[in-house]
């Protein structure tokens, strides 16, 4: 017991196969790891969408995979891993918004929104859809770009917003609806 | 021209493209030797320092919590496995209590059933009974085996009858059935004993095709109960259908749209309220199509089977320019049709009546005014007293603040009665709603 207390072995466990939770967090480590390696970087750009700010973006997308690897051994399909890390990072994004006291993006301060993506998208036109995009309710606002930046199928997004497929269709609608108006508005 | 979904994809693709390849930081997973989680183990060898150590007397009082928390749950456990539980019985039927409303100002039901979602966005939706007046919960229901969210609901006209449709694969799930259905319960509220009970409705459960995810996009009770209107819209322009279920005798009969333009948003059933009038024999469908909005008024007793056929009581053209918001209700007297408005450049929601006779614009009941660009969202007109006098309706700002579930529109559900509105604060305008 003493051994154990200053980190060595008793001699006949250095034999013994590794305890079952130690295989579990390096099969973790590497599963996670690899999946970091392929993805993080569409899931910091989907976080970044959401929030328009990158750091946000990272500090979410870096959560979700912490979550992840808590969560391991806990995963009936590891081959659903991205999809759980989507809603993840969904989720994420909704929390951060709430803890913000006010919106990032106010609505009707007519002034550009002053970011690192603004230097880049030079196009009027795309920051006003982005503008746009940020007013809608969150759920609206997941479903379109879900379904037009990621090109997912309606029930790939239900499964990640935890929704109906028609709820899925609904808020699309409803989505494209606000945006119409209120791209017109700003025309 | 340019599609509002075509600016979409350009404008989200140029803001993702901001963030380089390559940029992503290193993952930076948590310590072994700190991980709280489900595959904790403490690393050998780690001591505590001094600073760390507990006072001689915590042991003896973090024993005693120990001891009183453990008592008060057993407690708790045994109070709640005598409770009604919210899951079907033998037959189907799931029975919870229902605490009194409190007595509502005005002409308007007393409950409101609310689909409301989970703490978490992948729980399932519950069905909420609230007080109209309070919006103090009165009863909460899970979803019943099988099912994973509520996804509908619609009131009869007694303000105790409510139908609630519910998705998922179902409790006989199996390799032979469809992987996902939509099935209906009905939700009888009794103030008298004191229960709402919930109980599978004789509506076969709709199988979703394949690909397509639930095609329903909208259901409505007729007034007196008996039969239930289900809505089919889709996403690949096939034609619309609607389907009348009789309640009593399990009969169905369709309804299929037949004109076909071509065009992406044609001859869709809009995700809006279907209504009733209070005899039962009309429904007023709104048809999308393009930039119009068509309110048909469909007469359920006479011959056919073309949804399109129907007469046009209302065409709301141009609507995403903001003059008309959709989501068009038809009395109960069958006289009007009533509709929220966006107008004046999203400064003001109008609710607009027009004649069911002539279409004609009779009036605007109530303007509600905001400052520039406050207006999001979707408001609509959620119930209507008998002639259109006294509504409920739900208004979409934008809020100052994000609302519990993420969302930055503060909407409000209130009751707009002789030009003026008057909120129900209790009544969550994120939910789907019905009286």
């Amino acid at each position: 017991m003493q051994s154990e207390l200053r980190g060595h072995r008793p001699a006949a466990s250095v034999a013994d196969p590794a305890p079952p939770d130690r295989a579990d967090l390096d099969a973790a480590e590497a599963g996670v790891t690899a999946l970091y390696r392929a993805h993080a970087l569409g899931l910091m750009r989907l976080a970044h969408i959401m929030l328009g700010d990158r750091q946000a973006a990272e500090d979410v997308v870096q959560e979700a995979f912490c979550g992840l690897y808590r969560r391991w051994s806990h995963l009936s399909d590891t081959g659903r891993a991205l999809q759980y890390l989507r809603m993840s990072v969904l989720n994420g994004c909704r929390s951060l918004q709430r803890r913000r006291r006010r919106p990032r993006a106010q609505p009707d301060d007519g002034q550009p929104v002053v970011s690192a993506e603004a230097a880049v998208i030079t196009g009027e036109e795309r920051r006003e859809v982005m503008r746009a995009l940020r007013r809608l309710p969150a759920r609206q606002r997941e479903a379109v770009v879900l379904r037009f930046y990621l090109d997912l199928s309606s029930e790939e997004i239900a499964t990640t917003m935890g929704i109906s497929p028609s709820s899925v269709r609904s808020a699309t609608h409803r989505a494209l609806a606000s945006l119409g108006r209120m791209l017109e508005e700003s025309s | 021209m340019t599609t509002i979904e075509d600016r979409l994809r350009a404008a989200t693709r140029a803001a993702a493209g901001t963030v380089a390849t390559g940029s992503a930081p290193p993952l930076r997973l948590p310590d072994r030797e700190h991980d709280r989680g489900p595959m904790r183990r403490r690393g050998p060898g780690r001591r505590r320092g001094p600073g760390r150590r507990w006072p001689s007397w915590a042991a003896p009082l973090a024993a005693a919590a120990v001891v009183t928390v453990i008592f008060v749950g057993v407690l708790v456990v045994t109070r709640l496995a005598h409770l009604p539980q919210n899951r079907p019985g033998p037959a189907g039927a799931v029975t919870v209590p229902l605490r009194r409303a409190p007595s509502v100002a005005g002409a308007v039901p007393p409950y409101a059933v609310g689909l409301a979602p989970g703490p978490l966005a992948a729980q399932s939706t519950r069905a909420v009974v609230r007080a109209t007046a309070s919006g103090t919960v009165l009863a909460t229901l899970t979803t019943p085996r099988g099912y994973s969210s509520f996804t509908w609901v619609s009131a009869a006209g007694d303000d105790r009858t409510f139908v609630l449709a519910a998705y998922g694969p179902g409790p006989a799930a199996g390799p032979g059935r469809a992987r996902d259905t939509t099935a209906f319960f009905l939700l009888r509220l009794d103030p008298g004993a004191g229960t709402a009970r919930l109980t599978p409705l004789p509506v076969p459960a709709q199988p979703n095709p394949p690909g397509l995810g639930s095609p329903i996009s909208g259901i409505a009770l007729s007034p007196d109960g008996s039969r239930l209107a289900v809505a089919f819209g889709n996403e690949t322009n096939v034609r619309s259908e609607l389907k009348l279920f009789n309640l009593r005798d399990g009969s169905v009969r369709k309804w299929r749209g037949t004109r076909n333009d071509g065009r992406a948003t044609a001859d869709e059933l809009g995700a809006s309220p279907l209504s009733w009038t209070a005899d039962g024999r009309t429904l007023a469908v709104d048809e999308w199509a393009g930039n119009t909005i068509n309110v048909h008024l469909l007469d359920t007793t006479a011959a056919g089977s073309n949804l399109w056929s129907s007469r046009i009581a209302v065409a709301f053209a141009d609507w995403p320019s903001g003059s008309v918001a959709g989501s068009a209700i038809i009395t109960p007297d069958g006289t009007k049709i009533i509709g929220m408005a966006v107008a004046r450049h999203a400064t003001q929601i109008r609710v607009n009546e027009f004649s069911a006779g002539t279409g004609k614009a009779l009036g605007t009941m109530v303007r509600l005014r905001y400052r520039r660009g406050a207006i999001t969202g979707w408001p609509s007109v959620l119930w209507s007293d008998r002639s259109g006098s006294t509504l409920i309706v739900k208004t979409t700002r934008l809020g100052t603040r994000p609302s519990k579930n993420g969302d930055l529109t503060a909407g409000t559900v209130g009751i707009v009665s002789r030009g003026r509105f008057t909120p129900l604060p209790g009544i969550p305008a994120g939910e789907m709603l019905a009286w």
